[in-house]
């Protein structure tokens, strides 16, 4: 199963089990956590990881691009991992992610990560720390402080779900579906998760009757948190 | 100033202690003379001297006057810190002036610097701390200087990465300095001729034998209310009890989890009891603590696990008790060596059996212990992710050319057949990741001289690779305080299933787990008596490949058995069967919510690695999708999710499908082995100078991108042959396909099975969603 549809205020969300949610009235998709450079902030540090991490983040993005054909796609912050990540990613690859940018309508919201990114004329689309459209608000930490009561839609945490079978656990990304918010998994290849039940996690979420979408190797579990 | 004013000789040394030179230590000295060997190999069992042995030419020729220097190289911290004891009050007894010096990763750096600047004639180190020593500017005239480089305990690290570090390391060494000689220890093995190759860098190995066996006497103790299941030993702690009283006792157990809560028990039941513990989960200054008490005779006994077993020289103790089977002969016999750590005395063992199962094992260790039938220690291929490091290690200093290097790493034995080809993808890969495609800019880790010679680049990455040396990988260990204090550390898999307000044993204390951070447990010590969380944490221990054979055959041919294990097996007998040779029994039978697939092979553990893989292979072929696995020597045990039907079918047509491909790289081990391999090779840093969150990437991720862009990489390459190295045994698999089998349904889990659910770790094949 590559996704599943679930209704949240008489809206269908669809969430695909890369980590992407497609809100199906306003044709709009919403990813978060791209971290593209990770790879290289490694091998320059001195460990020579594949540098296919962002081929990978590529491929995914346009394979789910042409599934749901949006009309603008949100990337929900961290969209870099580090302030001089775009200068060293070679043109051939930036024109592959310009090139959907474009065509898509990119708005990229500003993450921890995006902070004071240089050669940012490098990626085109929108830069802003917030965006808001019809009843869906977006950015990149939960905060809740939106006016409207809007739903909100966020990324930075990560999250996974450790899931306890016969006394070993497996590691899966979940989405963390609150009743006004949702918090997306991450969806670059190098990037890793954040337990839902550690105390870091339960800091930044504070509801209960939380729900998850745990994203299995073959099908989806909703569950309670 | 010198209180012996009339200079000795060497014989007078050895009067003046009262020892005599054994045959084999005679034959040693001689054949060291004639200069026709660069290389010594000393068999001799534990408690035969065969350490101070090794140390003898340098003694002697000091008392003659020669200056020599020694490198040491022993696997254990522990037995470094005991033979620097033993060999400093030796020398100042005699007021030999030999300065000693000790390094290993608990020492400070300046007096490591001053290490460099002041050589000591004796330095003892591990081989860890000896690959950074070659990263020292100063090391070219340290090891100049070097006459003699003794490794204890060979074989201990010969087929471990440990070991071909060390070759990789002595390779260089004698590159340059020609004049060594190679001294190296090891108990009795059944393959010696093995050992003696590998030792043969720059000419023939002599091996010396000590035919002497030492004098062991060695019993079971019993109680007939032994559980079927479980590896505590408290049901017969009062006659423990018994026979630690009075006597100086040193206790072995298999798990760290099994010396706590014995600890706990005779520790609150027996108040007269002087007694401590040690183990590798505390931490060093609790562990020093107990060692000197136990040395001091402020108590009488020590609980240990093999944190012990080698060197420690305790010559007054009285006997060993072991908790539990040893599982190789070759363990038991040194860690029953260690009591009358004497010549002629007689070691004496009272030997545990913790659960009905156990009592077999422990009966036939000593069976072959009788036999005199010692281990046989497999050969190992050279691991590349090895050399990657070595060479890495080597850029930081003395720098390598291509060509030459070569011709030095293949004599190193367990790299002999090295391919040139393969060096060159290793170079490429140390050198800029040598990947075919790159999306970044070209970064190179190496600088390439005009003369072809590599170098590192910079200091951060030369820093990265120091503080990564070294080939044991531990699973990422949290560290548990009580208040400010550091008990020690645990195992991240023990914290998986800890929650804040669990009371568990730790130290010898017991303490209630008051929060979970990511890199520590903070614990307070507590009182009351509740329900304690059961710990199973501790590695998995070698074992003796000729253990299953010898209990097959006490299972058919011995009915000597006390009456509770007769119904033990007339029980296992009733339920389902008892397996023989060339008889394989497979049970099926529930467990929770799923049901548990069973083999007892009695093939040996690593047979039945790739048998519980090329099983579950064959079970998700039928679409049955087995979620995780146990095993051990004798048997292993699929579980699966769900209830299963027509499994008898299923089994039938594995057996009569003998040749099959295994897909090894889409196993849940091969991304197990890949993760120790980036660790190793410097992919991935196990230890970072600012350790954040965000710098951190899972190995898995890093395989499947891998095995999807590049699969042809020499990470990939050497992740495969280590994959097969781990699974193949062709003879054994096909001993198994040709023996006959049983298929037994049962209603509950049978006798032979349930301990081995209860015991080992499990292992993960899928994901259960």
């Amino acid at each position: 199963m590559i996704s599943i549809n679930y209704e949240i205020n008489d809206q269908t969300l669809t969430f695909h089990k890369y980590g992407g949610i497609f809100i199906n009235s306003l044709k709009l998709l919403v990813i978060s956590d791209l971290h593209l450079g990770k790879g290289f902030s490694f091998i320059k540090k001195g460990f020579n990881v594949p540098p296919y991490d962002i081929d990978d983040t590529i491929d995914k993005l346009e394979e789910i691009i042409n599934l749901f054909r949006p009309n603008r796609v949100i990337a929900l912050g961290d969209n870099v991992h580090e302030f001089n990540s775009l200068e060293n990613i070679n043109h051939k690859i930036l024109s592959r992610i310009n090139i959907l940018v474009k065509k898509y309508n990119f708005i990229w919201i500003l993450g921890n990560h995006d902070k004071s990114l240089i050669n940012i004329n490098h990626l085109e689309g929108n830069f802003i720390d917030t965006y808001s459209e019809k009843d869906f608000f977006f950015t990149h930490i939960k905060n809740d402080s939106n006016k409207k009561n809007l739903f909100e839609l966020s990324g930075h945490y990560h999250p996974k779900y450790a899931l306890k079978v016969n006394k070993l656990s497996y590691y899966y990304k979940c989405f963390v579906l609150g009743k006004r918010f949702c918090i997306l998994p991450s969806f670059g290849t190098y990037t890793g998760g954040l337990n839902v039940k550690s105390r870091e996690f339960m800091k930044g979420l504070k509801e209960k009757n939380t729900k998850l979408i745990i994203i299995g190797n073959s099908k989806f579990i909703i569950e309670r948190l | 100033m010198n209180k012996f004013q009339k200079k000795i000789n060497f014989n007078d040394f050895l009067d003046e202690k009262g020892w005599k030179l054994y045959d084999y230590q005679k034959e040693f000295l001689k054949n060291l003379e004639t200069e026709k060997f660069k290389s010594f190999l000393i068999f001799s069992d534990t408690g035969t001297g065969k350490t101070i042995t090794t140390f003898f030419p340098v003694i002697k020729n000091r008392l003659n006057g020669c200056d020599e220097k020694i490198i040491y190289v022993a696997p254990l911290k522990s037995l470094i810190t005991d033979i620097y004891k033993n060999l400093t009050e030796l020398f100042t007894s005699f007021d030999l002036k030999i300065t000693l010096g000790k390094r290993t990763g608990d020492e400070s750096h300046s007096l490591k610097n001053k290490q460099l600047l002041n050589q000591p004639d004796i330095l003892l180190t591990t081989p860890e701390s000896l690959a950074l020593l070659m990263t020292k500017k100063d090391s070219l005239s340290f090891f100049k200087n070097i006459n003699y480089f003794i490794i204890d305990e060979l074989s201990e690290i010969i087929n471990t990465k440990r070991g071909d570090h060390i070759s990789l390391i002595l390779t260089k060494i004698i590159s340059l300095n020609d004049k060594i000689k190679i001294i190296a220890s090891s108990p009795n093995v059944n393959n010696k001729n093995y050992l003696s190759k590998w030792l043969a860098i720059s000419g023939v190995t002599k091996v010396i034998n000590n035919k002497y066996k030492k004098k062991i006497n060695i019993k079971i103790l019993y109680s007939p209310n032994i559980p079927d299941y479980g590896h505590s030993c408290n049901f017969l702690s009062y006659k423990i009890y018994k026979l630690l009283k009075e006597k100086r006792t040193i206790i072995f157990v298999n798990t760290r989890a099994q010396a706590e809560v014995l600890f706990m028990k005779l520790f609150s039941d027996y108040k007269d009891l002087k007694i401590v513990i040690h183990h590798g989960s505390l931490s060093k200054e609790v562990r020093v603590e107990a060692e000197q008490k136990m040395r001091n005779n402020l108590v009488d006994t020590i609980i240990c696990t093999s944190s012990l077993e080698m060197g420690i020289d305790w010559i007054d103790i009285d006997q060993i008790i072991h908790i539990g089977t040893p599982k190789s002969v070759n363990k038991l016999v040194q860690r029953v060596g260690r009591s009358n750590h004497k010549y002629f005395s007689t070691s004496k063992a009272f030997l545990v059996p913790t659960n009905k199962f156990e009592y077999f094992e422990t009966k036939a260790c000593i069976n072959l212990l009788k036999k005199g039938s010692y281990d046989i220690i497999e050969e190992k291929k050279g691991s590349k992710d090895v050399l990657c490091q070595y060479l890495l290690t080597l850029s930081c200093n003395y720098g390598f050319k291509c060509k030459s290097i070569y011709k030095e790493i293949l004599k190193a034995y367990p790299y002999r057949n090295l391919d040139y080809k393969n060096l060159l993808e290793i170079i490429n890969f140390i050198y800029d990741g040598g990947y075919v495609l790159n999306n970044y800019n070209r970064w190179k880790k190496l600088t390439k001289t005009k003369k072809g010679e590599y170098f590192i680049n910079d200091n951060q990455t030369r820093t990265n690779i120091l503080m990564n040396i070294g080939t044991i990988i531990d699973s990422q260990l949290i560290k548990v305080r009580n208040g400010k204090k550091l008990l020690g550390k645990v195992d991240q898999n023990f914290v998986n299933f800890l929650k804040p307000g669990d009371v568990f044993n730790f130290s010898g204390i017991t303490v209630k787990c008051i929060s979970i951070e990511s890199d520590q447990i903070l614990v307070r010590s507590f009182k009351k008596k509740t329900n304690i969380v059961p710990i199973y944490w501790g590695t998995n221990q070698s074992f003796g490949a000729n253990l299953s054979d010898e209990i097959l055959d006490i299972l058919t041919n011995n009915h000597d058995f006390p009456d509770e294990l007769k119904n033990f097996l007339y029980k296992q007998k009733k339920d389902s069967d008892i397996p023989k040779k060339n008889l394989v029994l497979i049970e099926l039978f529930p467990y929770e919510k799923g049901e548990y697939l069973f083999f007892h092979t009695f093939l040996g553990r690593q047979t039945n690695q790739t048998l519980s893989k090329l099983v579950s292979d064959h079970l998700v072929y039928n679409k049955l999708l087995p979620s995780s696995y146990v095993l051990n020597d004798y048997s292993f045990g699929l579980y699966i999710d769900s209830k299963c039907n027509g499994l008898k079918k299923i089994i039938d047509s594995f057996f009569n499908f003998k040749f099959r491909e295994i897909e090894f790289m889409n196993t849940h081990l091969a991304k197990k082995i890949f993760k120790e391999i980036s660790y190793i090779s410097g992919l991935l840093p196990k230890n970072q100078i600012n350790k954040r969150k965000n710098n951190f990437i899972n190995s898995d991720n890093i395989f499947d991108t891998l095995l999807k862009y590049e699969p042809e990489h020499i990470l990939m390459k050497i992740t495969e042959e280590e994959v097969k190295n781990h699974f193949m045994r062709t003879n054994q698999l096909n001993k198994f396909f040709n023996s006959d089998y049983l298929f037994k349904k049962l209603n509950r889990y049978s006798q032979f099975s349930i301990s081995l659910i209860n015991e080992k770790s499990k292992f993960k094949i899928n994901g259960p969603i």
